[in-house]
């Protein structure tokens, strides 16, 4: 076969397999938010007992990463393309750690979900799952523009978690004894905060495949 | 600064054009490498710069190249000191059949008339200028074909430096030589580069990224995209340019 048609392959087959850890990832995520709202533990020990296969996937495209490096000595769009890879794996991967996490404390939450918490954290955890839906999304369709809101929306993600953080706060000032089940929920939107923040960066590897350019930086 | 800029510069070798309208500039104390394809104008482009291409009958070139701000084929160019300050280093090494000092300072001899002690000076220091003095310094009276083909090579390259030359071109200077010899070269060139301007037409694409500020891609006699080597290799602007680099044709 033409060597150009095998690296072309090569290259595809990175893509292809990055879009499925991402969808794993997003699956994950998804998975987690409704195990934390529903209670469901069945689904909540399912997620944590998934995160190994995103652990596998991660090093499956790392290796492919290098490979591709050490054989083809890319340049350009080539060289773009393996880098944004070798890069954003590591967010996705991260998202998928956040699920775990996230699933395994809601295992072991006692606490019902505090009242004053929930309709917003059912909202920050729509917007995080959303931007890592769309963050991934931005990547399979090279959309720089829905990069770019993606991206945007990482500070609603951010007000979601200073407002529940500071009537967490205020829980464990008043009440001592609540302090276990609100530090359970402060790691939750901790959690979720970060996936926002890796979604971010998905995007900002997105862009620099696209412009060569990463938060005004480039090679 | 630019040493050298080429406007609007064609050459027809008879009816055949092999250069179009080139523009390009060649900035001072840098490297600039010229990529493309095989028959694609690189070295026809390189040789107009100390216009070695008078020597092939047929040629017609128009349009300017100016050195220094001189266009150097106007009728009163001295056409040997042109050479002199622009040198030449070509694919395989082409020492003379000649002892390794004499190689050396043949060039220097037709020029000026220095003493035994001058000449050995500017021996010694061409050799130190092409990273070669160490492994020679004993067997300067033995012959040049003696050495491999990378130190050959490098007493070229001293050759070239004996004349005080401000511009070196080198036609794929490496691709005769091995690994080792290669990255010795490449080592010498970004040394040369602080005191010389070195332009260097090469097939290999990671040389051109590893040691090169500047690269200009041809093609078909077109000058398609020049610039910081670091852009043409991340994010090149023309599309011919990647598909090229990245190994989609040619």
């Amino acid at each position: 076969m033409n060597a150009r048609k095998k690296f072309d392959e090569e290259l595809q087959a990175l893509s292809d397999s990055l879009i499925e850890m991402g969808r794993t990832a997003n699956t994950a995520i998804d998975r987690a938010i409704t195990a934390l709202l529903t209670g469901n533990r069945e689904l909540a020990k399912q997620v944590v007992d998934e995160d190994e296969l995103m652990d596998d996937m991660e090093r499956s495209i790392e290796q492919a990463c290098w490979r591709l490096l050490l054989k083809q000595q890319p340049v350009a769009g080539d060289l773009r393309k393996i880098s944004t890879a070798s890069k954003m794996v590591s967010d996705i991967e991260r998202i998928g750690d956040a699920a775990a996490d996230i699933a395994e404390i809601s295992l072991y939450l006692t606490t019902p979900m505090f009242p004053e918490i929930q309709n917003d954290l059912i909202a920050m955890a729509a917007a995080a799952q959303d931007m890592a839906t769309s963050a991934i999304r931005a990547y399979v369709e090279e959309d720089l523009e829905l990069a770019k809101l993606t991206q945007e929306k990482d500070d609603i993600v951010d007000d979601y978690f200073l407002t529940i953080r500071a009537v967490l706060g205020e829980k464990i000032r008043t009440d001592a004894k609540l302090m276990d089940a609100a530090l359970d929920y402060v790691m939750i939107i901790k959690y979720l905060e970060r996936v926002g923040d890796h979604a971010e960066n998905i995007c900002e590897w997105v862009e620099f495949y696209k412009t060569g350019k990463r938060k005004n930086y480039s090679i | 600064m630019n040493i050298i800029s080429a406007n609007k510069l064609s050459l027809h070798y008879g009816d055949f054009q092999a250069l179009r309208d080139i523009d390009l500039d060649v900035p001072a104390r840098e490297i600039t490498a010229l990529i493309g394809p095989s028959g694609c104008g690189k070295s026809t482009f390189l040789r107009t710069l100390n216009r070695m291409n008078d020597l092939i009958p047929g040629v017609k070139i128009t349009g300017e190249i100016t050195y220094h701000g001189e266009d150097i084929y106007a009728p009163q160019v001295d056409v040997t000191a042109l050479r002199k300050s622009i040198g030449m280093v070509f694919q395989k090494p082409n020492p003379f059949p000649m002892s390794i000092y004499d190689n050396i300072s043949y060039g220097p001899k037709l020029h000026a008339s220095l003493s035994k002690s001058e000449l050995n000076d500017l021996v010694e220091r061409s050799l130190h200028g092409a990273a070669l003095w160490d492994e020679v310094k004993d067997r300067l009276k033995k012959s040049a074909l003696s050495l491999s083909g990378g130190q050959q090579q490098r007493l070229c390259i001293a050759r070239a430096l004996s004349v005080s030359p401000d511009v070196l071109l080198m036609d794929e200077p490496t691709s005769a030589l091995d690994p080792a010899s290669t990255m010795k070269i490449e080592e010498l060139m970004g040394q040369l580069k602080q005191d010389y301007t070195v332009i260097i037409v090469t097939h290999n694409m990671q040389q051109a990224a590893r040691i090169s500020d500047k690269t200009a891609f041809f093609l078909t006699g077109d000058l398609v995209e020049s610039g910081q080597t670091d852009q043409i290799f991340t994010l090149p602007r023309d599309k011919r340019t990647e598909d090229y680099i990245t190994g989609r044709f040619g």
